[in-house]
């Protein structure tokens, strides 16, 4: 039977950041924390996402305020820059820092 | 501590990403590839001029391609990405090598250019300018390649530092020219045949994406 003591062992785990946790997102993060910025097809390339993957994860990391979105041209043709804003590098380190606790205080 | 080691390489995957399109082995191919084109003018009867103003036209022809190409066909394919400080690094690292090897190459080409024997050492200028050839060449692509975490250099320096010496060798004993063409053509078309084999495969594997 779980006691209450046991339950809050997993805090950590239970109060993570779950935009940042899902798999598509945490790469789209953990790239763009390690570059300054990146476009959209760079992205999906390194990711290995579809186009309509990654602008739905784009839509939902920009919504949470972890995500600046720069809709400019080049020549004619259309070019979207992402970039980690402070909010979103700040959620990652917490993030990181988060996990690598928690699993560090996992018996073998 | 492994979290720490999976970002740098994904960094450095995302980085590596940036040669993996065969324009720069194009470029380098084409370069070494003017100087075995450089052996068939040296036959023809032209003025100085001309010939060097080919010579020139070629270089500036295969950086004009390799520019082009990375704008309007690799790019959009694969996108573009700022590494802020670890690329500054990377490329000033890089530009002081290229600096200092072409200032080290004119001090050399004034010193060692010409016939006759180094006095004090009582060996040809050629074969030293030949052993100076093969360092800087080593030394250079060398060092980019580990600067620029780009292993084909380390390939392409090889054959870069390979035809000088031997075309001095076979000059100097077997007094004929005849091979000079080949000697510069067979590691250029080596690197050239890498670079257009990637570049196939890079836009097979890389469409061109419309962005949002």
């Amino acid at each position: 039977m779980d006691t209450p003591e046991t339950s809050s062992n997993l805090s950590p785990l239970t109060d993570v950041d779950r935009v940042i946790h899902e798999p598509a997102r945490l790469s789209i993060v953990a790239l763009l924390y390690v570059l300054v910025s990146a476009d959209f097809t760079f992205i999906m390339n390194q990711t290995g996402m579809t186009w309509g993957n990654l602008s739905s994860h784009m839509t939902k990391l920009e919504e949470a305020g972890y995500l600046e979105v720069e809709k400019t041209f080049k020549g004619k043709r259309p070019n979207t820059m992402l970039k980690l804003t402070d909010k979103g590098r700040q959620a990652f380190t917490a993030y990181r820092r988060q996990m690598t606790q928690f699993f560090d205080e996992v018996p073998e | 501590m492994n979290e720490k080691i999976n970002l740098k390489e994904l960094q450095r995957k995302a980085w590596r990403s940036m040669f993996q399109d065969g324009l720069w082995d194009i470029f380098l191919g084409l370069l070494l590839f003017n100087m075995a084109s450089g052996t068939l003018l040296d036959e023809m009867r032209i003025s100085d001029g001309l010939r060097i103003g080919i010579y020139i036209g070629v270089e500036v022809l295969a950086m004009l391609l390799m520019f082009l190409g990375k704008r309007y066909i690799t790019m959009p394919r694969m996108g573009t990405a700022s590494f802020g400080q670890y690329g500054k690094v990377k490329r000033n690292r890089v530009q002081l090598l290229l600096f200092g090897s072409f200032l080290l190459g004119l001090i050399a080409w004034l010193a060692f250019s010409g016939g006759g024997e180094l006095g004090v050492l009582g060996i040809s200028r050629a074969y030293v300018g030949a052993i100076f050839w093969v360092v800087n060449m080593l030394v250079v692509f060398g060092l980019a390649g580990y600067f620029l975490d780009f292993p084909r250099l380390y390939l392409i320096g090889i054959l870069y530092a390979i035809p000088i010496p031997l075309d001095i060798f076979i000059r100097q004993y077997w007094h004929t020219d005849a091979w000079a063409f080949p000697i510069f053509a067979v590691p250029s078309l080596i690197i050239l045949g890498v670079g257009v084999v990637l570049f196939i495969r890079f836009l097979r594997n890389y469409p061109v994406v419309t962005q949002l």
